[in-house]
């Protein structure tokens, strides 16, 4: 029953969280699921402000307090329909999106009230009716003859081909990985989202008449050309590929790692895709020293941690108030055990044929930039070596684009991002009339909620073009 | 000053505390001065007035339906300059010199309220010495909100309680028409022998309204309406005793005022927040939805109150050893309503007691424990 004080009457409570030494053990999301009536009563607490910040923030801008009203009176399956209106993948949105910065973090109550637990309430409405059997209504759709293909199964390309697919469009999906989902798949572990929940995914995809064509790497088990030809139009959700490296001495030595080819072995091993089993990168018995201070140096920090690492070190150059990652994240990488390092700038990796430390200065953190970041300095005379017998670099990626766009005529910014901008006639439409992109290739590495907005955008930017 | 445009003023709930009367939200979350929001009230205001000006107008409702001081910009996206506005600019075929609202004067009532009157210049002289005294009249339906101008001139001179101690005595015979006794002043007492309408006591703030059958009547008084639908709305204080049946939402937003009835329809208690309400037979479904405070005794002959409240509410006996002082209470309490009415039901129960106490339910919101219930019980009693 609708409460006006709810807010002040109910403090904001997450769902339960897996104490840090039982979930340790296991490669399984750390946050259970509301009851029905958890999730009403913490939906309840929402004021429905008539200027809905959570809902501007969302960069999807979901329909939040709408949706929280319809948990709140029980009706899961509406709230599930309005819930998908807007978002490709609300129930992967509502385990991995940071929401401390988004939509939780502009809610009126995270001023002094404690937000409303939208991300855990997202999740558990499609969960929910999925589980109830609800699959997306498309029996209305007319069908327009087009056809389109999209490149890349991650979050942009699933966003682009729903939207598609739910304007009667033909959608093909080229993945050259063996399961659709980008980094949904390979890159965040499974301890912030279970791979089943992918793999569900597909199947609703699947059902509403996407065809999907996974192992298939587009400009290699198939000319870009062939797809030009067979479609009417394409859009292009490749991701951003190219590891940042430390440019330091040292780094090319056995034991040095990158982070995403670490995440990624590991999603191999544990699900079997592994072509050859000494792809397995294993920190089992090893004392290993993690660099970089953002998500993906948390997902390295944790696997490694699961895989029974002796000890595991975060060294990062700024302190802990200058993190880049979600402050969630860091505090879950803590009660797990991860040790942090603040302010220590790599500057060798050092070892005669392996990695045996890591030589690290302290830094003190000199004026804010033209950016408000404050740049690290190092302290002289603060050289430390921290011993260790594996390092895993997560330094962000940088875009990596096909050597084949410019046969097909797609500009490049100046750092090596698609050229598609959101204000023109087509949304997201390349120099290429024909083809469309969005996500981490065209904003540089984002968020996955960021890649399904763009994605989503950029299906009507191709039904604008389409003229249907 | 802390406003965050969240459109909920109307609700009391503002979570910046502007807007409210809660005071959490006021003493802990309002970042402003109380001058602040005057000032911000008056520039609102001048503002409203300037841009009144410049269109030309006086008042506010000489804009209503002026869609030629609007006009169209051009949208920005290709789906906003398809939009085709003609029929939300229309003037609705209305000439520009006919009225754009109801102008018509407002539908005058049919009751005159000639009774009220004469009540009021019957009893000013007892009410302007407060001396007290007692007067007879009969009603009939058409006579709405009878004891309200008696209320009003008591509340006058005296306030709520002022003349508690020399109360006016009003004696009826007959049907009353709608809200009897609405908005009773503390000395204000108004035995009606007959029935009423809908909203008896609505809003009462105290005093005591008390309902009896006409004598020789040979029904079931406990299974017999006596009241009509919505009574004791939002009531604050005093009693209301009537020897029959009340109909739903009985005791709605009830929230100081004391009462036996002998049964109630669907809804009873709802969102009732304080006071004490006994029901000595049946009720209808959903009992105390909403239900946050004050608390309840109901006679469950039948045993089938179980089906019928709402689960805002908890409901334990009140046979059992620890709670004498709810079993004292209740008895009291019947005691006092056989005094005023002559209840056949009530005297059955009392002379019954040691059995039909174990029949009877406390209702009580979730949240509040035993104790504090009692507690409030000797205030509402003191
Ligand atoms: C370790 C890690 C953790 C992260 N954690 C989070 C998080 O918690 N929350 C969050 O919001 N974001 C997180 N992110 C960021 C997020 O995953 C990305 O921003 C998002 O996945 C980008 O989506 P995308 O569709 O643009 O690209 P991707 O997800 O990278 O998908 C691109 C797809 O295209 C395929 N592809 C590329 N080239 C070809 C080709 N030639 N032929 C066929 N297929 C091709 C790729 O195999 C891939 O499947 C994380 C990133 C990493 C690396
Ligand atoms: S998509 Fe992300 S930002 Fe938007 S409501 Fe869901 S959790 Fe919040």
């Amino acid at each position: 029953m609708a409460n006006n004080f709810q807010f002040i009457d109910v403090p904001r409570i997450d769902p339960v969280k897996k104490p840090a030494d039982e979930r340790i053990k296991e490669y399984r999301e750390i946050y259970g699921q509301f009851s029905k009536e958890s999730a009403a009563q913490q939906s309840d607490r929402c004021l429905a402000c008539g200027n809905p910040y959570c809902e501007w923030k969302c960069p999807v801008h979901n329909y939040i307090p709408n949706w929280l009203k319809l948990v709140a009176e029980g009706n899961i399956l509406e709230a599930a329909e309005l819930s998908h209106r807007t978002n490709s993948l609300p129930e992967i949105c509502g385990r991995v999106c940071p929401q401390d910065r988004l939509c939780e973090g502009s809610c009126t109550l995270n001023d002094g009230f404690g937000a409303v637990t939208i991300g855990a309430v997202e999740r558990f409405i499609s969960d929910t009716a999925f589980a109830q059997g609800w699959r997306p209504d498309l029996s209305s759709v007319e069908r327009t003859g087009k056809k389109v293909a999209v490149i890349g199964a991650g979050p942009a390309g699933l966003g682009c081909a729903d939207v598609l697919a739910r304007n009667g469009v033909d959608v093909t999906v080229y993945e050259k990985q063996p399961e659709i989902g980008g980094l949904l798949m390979f890159g965040i572990p499974e301890f912030k989202l279970e791979k089943e929940v992918v793999k569900n995914r597909r199947k609703i995809f699947e059902d509403m008449g996407i065809l999907f064509k996974t192992g298939v790497e587009v400009g290699k088990d198939i000319a870009f050309q062939d797809i030009i030809d067979d479609y009417d139009a394409v859009f292009l959700g490749m991701g951003t590929y190219t590891y940042m490296q430390a440019g330091i001495p040292g780094e090319d030595l056995p034991g040095v790692y990158a982070a995403l080819d670490f995440l990624i072995s590991n999603v191999n091993h544990c699900w079997k895709y592994e072509k050859d089993p000494a792809d397995y990168i294993s920190m089992e018995g090893k004392r290993v020293v993690v660099l970089g201070g953002g998500d993906t140096a948390m997902d390295c920090n944790r696997t490694s941690i699961r895989q029974g690492a002796a000890s595991v070190t975060c060294a990062y150059r700024r302190d802990e108030e200058n993190m880049p990652g979600s402050k969630r994240e860091v505090a879950n990488a803590k009660e797990e055990g991860v040790k942090f390092l603040w302010n220590r700038q790599p500057v060798e990796v050092v070892g005669d044929d392996k990695v045996e430390g890591i030589k690290v200065v302290t830094t003190q953190l000199g004026e804010p930039d033209e950016r408000g970041r404050c740049r690290p300095e190092p302290i002289e005379g603060s050289e430390e070596v921290i011993p260790a017998d594996a390092v895993i670099i997560a330094f962000g990626f940088r875009p990596s684009p096909a050597d084949w766009f410019k046969d097909f005529g797609i500009e490049l910014d100046e750092r090596g991002r698609v050229k598609a901008p959101a204000a023109q006639e087509n949304k997201y439409q390349t120099s290429n009339e024909k083809i469309f992109a969005g996500g981490d290739m065209v904003r540089g590495s984002d968020l996955v909620v960021t890649a399904v907005f763009e994605g989503r955008e950029a299906a009507e930017g191709i039904l604008d073009y389409l003229n249907v | 000053m802390g406003c965050k445009y969240l459109r909920i003023c109307h609700l009391n709930n503002c979570a910046t505390g502007v807007a409210t009367q809660n005071n959490i939200l006021r003493m802990q979350h309002y970042k402003g001065e109380v001058q602040w929001v005057i000032n911000y009230f008056r520039f609102i205001a001048q503002q409203v007035r300037e841009l009144l000006a410049q269109l030309g107008c006086r008042n506010l409702t000489d804009l209503i339906g002026r869609t030629d001081l609007l006009s169209r910009i051009n949208g920005y996206t290709r789906k906003q300059q398809n939009l085709d506005m003609t029929a939300i600019l229309s003037d609705g075929g209305v000439a520009a010199d006919k009225p754009r609202y109801c102008t018509q004067p407002k539908n005058e009532p049919f009751d005159k309220g000639e009774l009220a009157e004469q009540m009021v210049r019957d009893a000013l002289p007892a009410i302007e010495n407060k001396s007290g005294g007692e007067f007879s009249y009969t009603v009939q339906n058409t006579n709405r909100s009878i004891g309200a101008r008696l209320s009003g001139e008591i509340g006058l001179r005296h306030g709520d309680t002022g003349m508690e101690s020399d109360p006016i005595v009003v004696r009826l015979t007959g049907t009353a028409g709608q809200s009897f006794g609405v908005w009773n002043a503390g000395g204000l007492h108004m035995y009606l022998e007959g029935d009423a309408n809908d909203y008896v006591g609505k809003g009462m703030a105290g005093g005591k309204l008390v309902l009896y059958p006409p004598s020789g009547s040979n029904f079931k008084s406990h299974e017999t309406a006596i009241i009509g639908n919505t009574c004791l709305y939002g009531a604050t204080g005093g009693k209301l005793f009537a020897a029959g049946m009340a109909g739903e939402r009985f005791a709605v937003r009830n929230s100081g005022c004391t009462t036996v009835v002998e049964g109630v329809g669907d809804h009873g208690c709802e969102y009732m927040t304080g006071g004490v309400v006994a029901v000595l037979g049946s009720t209808g479904v959903n009992f105390g939805a909403g239900m946050t405070g004050g608390f309840a005794y109901v006679y469950d002959e039948q045993n089938t109150f179980g089906d019928n409240y709402n689960h805002d509410v908890e409901i334990v006996r009140i046979a059992p050893e620890h709670m004498e002082a709810h079993r004292v209470y209740l008895r009291e309490l019947i005691e006092e309503f056989v005094r005023e009415t002559g209840s056949e039901r009530g005297k059955y129960l009392l002379e019954n007691f040691v059995d039909t106490v174990g029949k009877f339910w406390l209702i009580k919101p979730k949240a509040a424990t035993l104790e504090s219930l009692i507690q409030d019980m000797h205030r509402t009693a003191a």
